[in-house]
C-alpha cells in the first residue's frame, strides 16, 4: 500500500521540499558555507521589523474582526430555522472560495478610485481589514456554526433551570463546548491573514506589506534575492511557530469534547426580539458579503455610455496601455487550460495519497498526511519563489517550461484535494460491500456497483476543487507566469496596476468572469460533497 | 403550590399545549402520561419557563410566574437523556446549581456528596461523564436536579433511555426515593406502568389537551373514555348494545347489574376477566394464540364470520389451551366489565 505513496511523495519532494530547501541554502549559505552575515543584516533593517510587526497585528486584528462579524452569524445560522437559511448557508461560503485577486478587485470596485460608494479607502488599513473579514467570514460561519448546531440546546436550558442567568449559561456551558471550534476557526483565519498576499498587494498600495508581499517585492521587483530568501526564512519560522501553537491549542481545547449526539437544534425564531436578532444579523451578513460582489458586477457593467457589456467585449480587444502582451481574453483560455492541466496532474496524485491516508492508519500514514499538508501551511509565494531559485539547478530547466504553472497549481491544490477526498473514501462502509456480496454480487460487480460510484464522486469533488484552486492561484503564478501567457488573476492584477478607465473596466469584467467560473466550480463541489450516496 | 390555568403553548400555528389546567399540591406526585407528541415535554418546559406561553397563566403559591425568568424559578428539571455537561465531571455537574446560588465551597462539597449518596453513587464525584453507564448518567442527572433543593422537581421520561431490566429496578428505587423526599413532583412518561407506580394522581395528555386527571387507582379501575383506556393498555374495547340489563356484543349477550351511562356504545372487557367455560355466555372462533409466558393471549372472532377480535388473557398453566380455528365459549367476571362513555 505504501508503494502507492511513492508518486505523491516524489512530487511533493521535488516541487516543494527541494525548492524550500533551496531557499534555505540560498539564504543561510549563499556560497556553500554557512554565512549569516546577509540574513543578520537584513534582519537588522528597521523595515524588516516593521513588516513583521505589521503582518502580525493586521492578522490579529483581522481575526478579531472576523470573529466579531462571524460569531453572531454562526449563532443565528446554528440555532434558528428561517426561510432562506440553507441558501444563506451556501452563500456565506462564496467569498471564501473567491480568488484573492477577485476579492481585491471587488473592494476596489466598492471603495477604490472609481468605486461605487464614492468613498476612497484603498491604500488604507481599513480596506485590507474589510477584505480580510469579507474573505474569511465564511470560515467562522461554517466551522463554528457547524459545531454550534450540534450542541444540544438542552445543556444550556438545564443550566438555566439550575439557576444560571442567560449570560452565565453561555459562559459556563456553551462557551467551553464551543471554544475548540472558535480556536480552530480563529487559527485558520489568522493563518490566512498572516500569509495574505493578493489582497494586500492590490488594496494596500506601496504603503503596506506583509512578509509575503515583501518577499515578492524583494525577489521580483528589487531583484534582491538574499533579502527575499531571508524574509522567506522569517516567514517559514513564523509559520512553524504558528502551526505548533495551533496544534497545542487544539490538543488542549479537545479535552472533554462533546458527547451529545447531533440533534436538529434549530427552531423558528419566536417573538419580536428573536425575529429582530435574526433579521438584523442576516441583513448585515447579506449587505457585508453581498455589497462588494454587487459593486464588482456593477463596475464591470458600467461603461462610458451607461450600463452594458462594453467592458466584456473590450476583453476581446487589446489590453489597455499594453498591460499585457496579449488580448485579455487569452488569459481566460490560458487559465482554463492551466486549470485543466493542473487538475489532470493533481487528481491522480491526490487520489493515490488519499487512498493511502484513508486505508492506512499509523505513524507512517500520519507523517505522510502531515507532509502533504505542508504546502498549505507554507505559502504560495514561497512555492513560486522556490521554483525560481531551485529549478534552474535541475537537468532540464523547467523555469521556462509551460508545465511549471500547472505543477505549481497542482501543488497548492493537493492538500485541498486530499482533504476533500479522504472522508469520501473512508465513508465507503465495509458493510456496503458485504451487503452487496450477500445479495449475490460478484467481487467485480461489487466494485462496479458500490466502490466505483463513490470513488467517482471523490474524483469529481477533488477535480472541481483542484480546478477552482488553479483558476484563482495568484502568489506562485506571479513568479513563474510568462508575460505572453498570463492567467486570469495575473491579467487582472496587471490591468489594475494601469491607470485609466479602460484598464479598470477590463479588470472588473475579467474579475467578474473569474468570480462566476470559480463560484460555479465551488458550488458544484459543495453540492457533490454534501449530497450523500450512502455510508456516513 | 403549582397551579396552571388554561395554559397554551404554540409552535408557530400548531398548538403544542391547548388550554391545560392543572394543580400540584404540596408533596404531591403527579404523573403525566401521554403518547409521544402529546405535549408532555412542552408542559414541563412551559412550567420551567423555557417555553413562552401563548395563553393562560402559571402560578406558584398564588404568584404569577410570567415575569420570573427561568433561572430564578428554583424548579428542578431532569431532561430525557439527561443533557449532562460533557465538559464537567460528575461533581461539577451536580455542583452547578449550587454554584449559581453562590453556596460556599465547603457547603457545596458537602451537599454534592450528600445527593450523590442519596442517588446511590457515593464517591463518583471525580468520574468523567463519558465513563458512566446509562443508569449512572440517569442518577447523576437526578442528583444534579436535586442538589439545589428545588421547590418542585420535574422529570421528563427519566427511564426512557434505559433498557427494560434496569428500568424496572430503577423505577422501584425512584418511587422509594420520591416517598422520602416529600417534594412536589411532576413525572412525565409514556409508560402507563411507570405513571401508575409513581403518581398519586395521573394526568393524561392527548394532542396538547388534558384528557383527565385522576387518582392513579381510580384511573386504572375506571378510565373515563376510550382513548385513556386504550392508552392504559386496556385495548379490549368492543361495540355493544344495552337493553334492560342485557348487554349484546358480537360474541353474544351478557346480563349486567349496572346500566351504562348515557349514550354509551362500547364496553371495556378486561382480558384477564375472560376465562374458558363450556357453558359461558360468549362464543367465537379462535383466530390467534400467542404464548407470553405466565399468560397466553387468545384472540376470538365472532362465530358468524368476521368482525372485531376479543382478547382473552388465560393463565398458561391452567388446563388445556385452545388452538387456532377452535370454537370456544367464554365466561366473564362482572368486575372486569366497564362501560365507556
Amino acid at each position: 500500500m505504501l508503494a502507492l505513496a511513492a508518486l505523491p511523495l516524489a512530487f511533493v519532494g521535488l516541487f516543494f521540499v527541494f525548492p524550500v530547501a533551496a531557499i534555505l541554502v540560498r539564504g543561510l549559505a549563499p556560497n556553500g558555507v554557512l554565512d549569516l552575515a546577509v540574513p543578520l543584516q537584513v534582519l537588522a533593517r528597521p523595515q524588516t521589523r516593521d513588516i513583521a510587526w505589521f503582518t502580525f497585528w493586521q492578522a490579529a486584528l483581522s481575526t478579531l474582526l472576523t470573529l466579531a462579524v462571524g460569531l453572531p452569524g454562526a449563532y443565528v445560522l446554528a440555532r434558528f430555522n428561517f426561510p432562506g437559511r440553507r441558501l444563506l448557508n451556501a452563500l456565506v461560503l462564496v467569498p471564501f472560495v473567491l480568488p484573492t485577486v477577485v476579492v481585491g478587485s471587488a473592494f476596489l470596485a466598492l471603495i477604490g478610485p472609481n468605486g461605487a460608494l464614492g468613498v476612497r479607502l484603498d491604500h488604507t488599513i481599513w480596506a485590507i481589514l474589510a477584505a480580510h473579514v469579507f474573505y474569511n467570514c465564511g470560515v467562522v460561519l461554517r466551522v463554528v456554526g457547524g459545531v454550534w448546531s450540534q450542541l444540544d440546546p438542552r445543556t444550556e436550558e438545564v443550566a438555566r433551570v439550575l439557576g444560571a442567568s442567560r449570560w452565565r449559561a453561555f459562559r459556563q456551558v456553551t462557551w467551553p463546548l464551543l471554544r475548540p471550534a472558535v480556536v480552530s476557526a480563529a487559527s485558520i483565519v489568522f493563518l490566512f491573514c498572516f500569509t495574505s498576499f493578493g489582497v494586500i498587494l492590490i488594496l494596500g498600495g506601496t504603503a503596506y506589506a506583509t512578509i509575503e508581499v515583501a518577499i515578492y517585492r524583494a525577489a521580483a521587483v528589487l531583484l534582491d534575492l538574499p533579502a527575499a530568501a531571508t524574509l522567506a526564512l522569517v516567514q517559514l519560522v513564523f509559520l512553524a511557530v504558528l502551526l505548533v501553537v495551533y496544534s497545542r491549542l487544539q490538543a488542549r481545547a479537545a479535552v472533554g469534547q462533546r458527547l451529545t449526539g447531533a440533534r436538529v437544534a434549530a427552531r423558528p425564531p419566536r417573538g419580536r426580539n428573536e425575529w429582530a436578532i435574526v433579521g438584523a444579523t442576516v441583513a448585515l451578513l447579506l449587505i457585508f458579503l453581498g455589497l462588494p460582489i454587487a459593486a464588482l458586477v456593477e463596475r464591470a457593467l458600467a461603461g462610458s455610455s451607461g450600463y452594458g457589456l462594453d467592458n466584456f467585449s473590450a476583453l476581446f480587444g487589446e489590453s489597455a496601455r499594453g498591460a499585457l502582451f496579449v488580448a485579455p481574453v487569452e488569459a481566460i483560455s490560458n487559465s482554463l487550460f492551466f486549470a485543466a492541466a493542473a487538475t489532470a496532474i493533481c487528481l491522480p496524485l491526490g487520489l493515490l495519497a488519499a487512498a493511502v491516508i484513508a486505508y492506512r492508519r499509523g505513524a507512517l500514514a500520519t507523517a505522510f498526511d502531515a507532509l502533504l499538508m505542508l504546502p498549505l501551511g507554507t505559502s504560495a509565494v514561497i512555492v513560486g519563489f522556490g521554483f525560481l531559485v531551485s529549478l534552474g539547478q535541475l537537468p532540464i530547466d523547467l523555469r521556462t517550461s509551460v508545465v511549471l504553472i500547472p505543477i505549481a497549481h497542482a501543488l497548492v491544490a493537493l492538500p485541498f484535494v486530499v482533504r476533500a477526498t479522504v472522508p469520501l473514501l473512508r465513508s465507503i462502509d465495509r458493510r456496503l460491500r458485504e451487503a452487496a456480496a450477500v445479495l449475490g454480487a460478484s467481487p467485480a460487480r461489487t466494485w462496479r456497483m458500490v466502490d466505483l460510484p463513490m470513488v467517482g464522486r471523490a474524483l469529481l469533488v477533488g477535480g472541481s476543487f483542484a480546478f477552482a484552486v488553479s483558476l484563482g492561484e495568484f502568489g506562485a503564478t506571479l513568479f513563474i507566469a510568462r508575460p505572453s501567457a498570463p492567467t486570469m488573476p495575473i491579467a487582472i492584477f496587471r490591468l489594475l496596476s494601469q491607470p485609466g478607465t479602460l484598464a479598470f473596466g477590463q479588470a472588473m469584467a475579467m474579475a467578474t468572469v473569474l468570480m462566476a467560473v470559480t463560484a460555479i466550480a465551488a458550488l458544484a463541489f459543495d453540492r457533490l460533497r454534501t449530497t450523500s450516496v450512502g455510508g456516513t | 403550590m403549582l397551579r396552571l390555568e388554561n395554559v397554551s403553548v404554540a409552535y408557530g400555528a400548531r398548538p403544542a399545549l391547548d388550554g391545560v389546567s392543572l394543580e400540584v399540591g404540596a408533596g404531591e406526585r403527579l404523573a403525566v402520561l401521554g403518547p409521544s407528541g402529546s405535549g408532555k415535554s412542552t408542559l414541563l418546559r412551559a412550567i420551567a419557563g423555557l417555553e413562552p406561553l401563548s395563553g393562560g397563566r402559571i402560578d406558584w403559591d398564588g404568584q404569577n410566574l410570567a415575569g420570573v425568568p427561568v433561572h430564578l424559578r428554583n424548579f428542578g428539571l431532569m431532561f430525557q437523556d439527561y443533557a449532562l455537561f460533557p465538559h464537567r465531571d460528575v461533581a461539577g455537574n451536580v455542583a452547578f446549581g449550587l454554584e449559581t446560588r453562590a453556596a460556599a465551597p465547603a457547603q457545596r462539597r458537602g451537599r454534592v456528596a450528600e445527593v450523590l449518596t442519596l442517588v446511590g453513587l457515593p464517591g463518583y464525584g471525580a468520574r468523567r461523564i463519558d465513563q458512566l453507564s446509562g443508569g449512572e448518567q440517569q442518577r447523576v442527572a437526578l442528583a444534579r436536579a436535586l442538589a439545589p433543593t428545588p421547590r418542585l422537581l420535574m422529570l421528563d421520561e427519566p427511564l426512557g433511555a434505559l433498557d427494560r431490566g434496569l428500568r424496572s429496578r430503577l423505577l422501584d428505587e425512584l418511587t422509594g426515593l420520591f416517598a422520602r423526599l416529600a417534594l412536589p413532583l411532576i413525572y412525565v412518561t409514556h409508560d402507563q406502568e411507570e405513571a401508575l407506580a409513581v403518581g398519586d394522581r395521573v394526568a393524561v395528555l392527548n394532542q396538547g389537551r388534558l384528557e383527565t386527571v385522576m387518582a392513579a387507582r381510580d384511573l386504572w379501575l375506571a378510565p373515563p373514555n376510550e382513548f385513556v383506556a386504550r392508552f392504559l393498555g386496556l385495548t379490549n374495547v368492543v361495540p355493544m348494545e344495552w337493553t334492560d340489563g342485557l348487554l349484546t356484543t358480537p360474541w353474544g349477550s351478557l346480563e349486567t347489574p349496572d346500566s351504562p351511562p348515557g349514550q354509551a356504545t362500547s364496553v371495556l372487557i378486561r382480558p384477564e376477566a375472560l376465562a374458558l367455560d363450556p357453558i359461558g355466555p360468549l362464543a367465537g372462533v379462535v383466530s390467534a394464540v400467542a404464548f407470553r409466558g405466565d399468560t397466553t393471549t387468545v384472540l376470538v372472532r365472532p362465530a358468524n364470520g368476521d368482525g372485531p377480535r376479543l382478547e382473552a388473557r388465560l393463565r398458561s398453566v391452567m388446563g388445556e389451551l385452545p388452538e387456532v380455528g377452535d370454537s370456544v365459549r367464554l365466561n366473564v367476571d362482572q368486575a372486569g366489565v366497564l362501560f365507556l362513555p
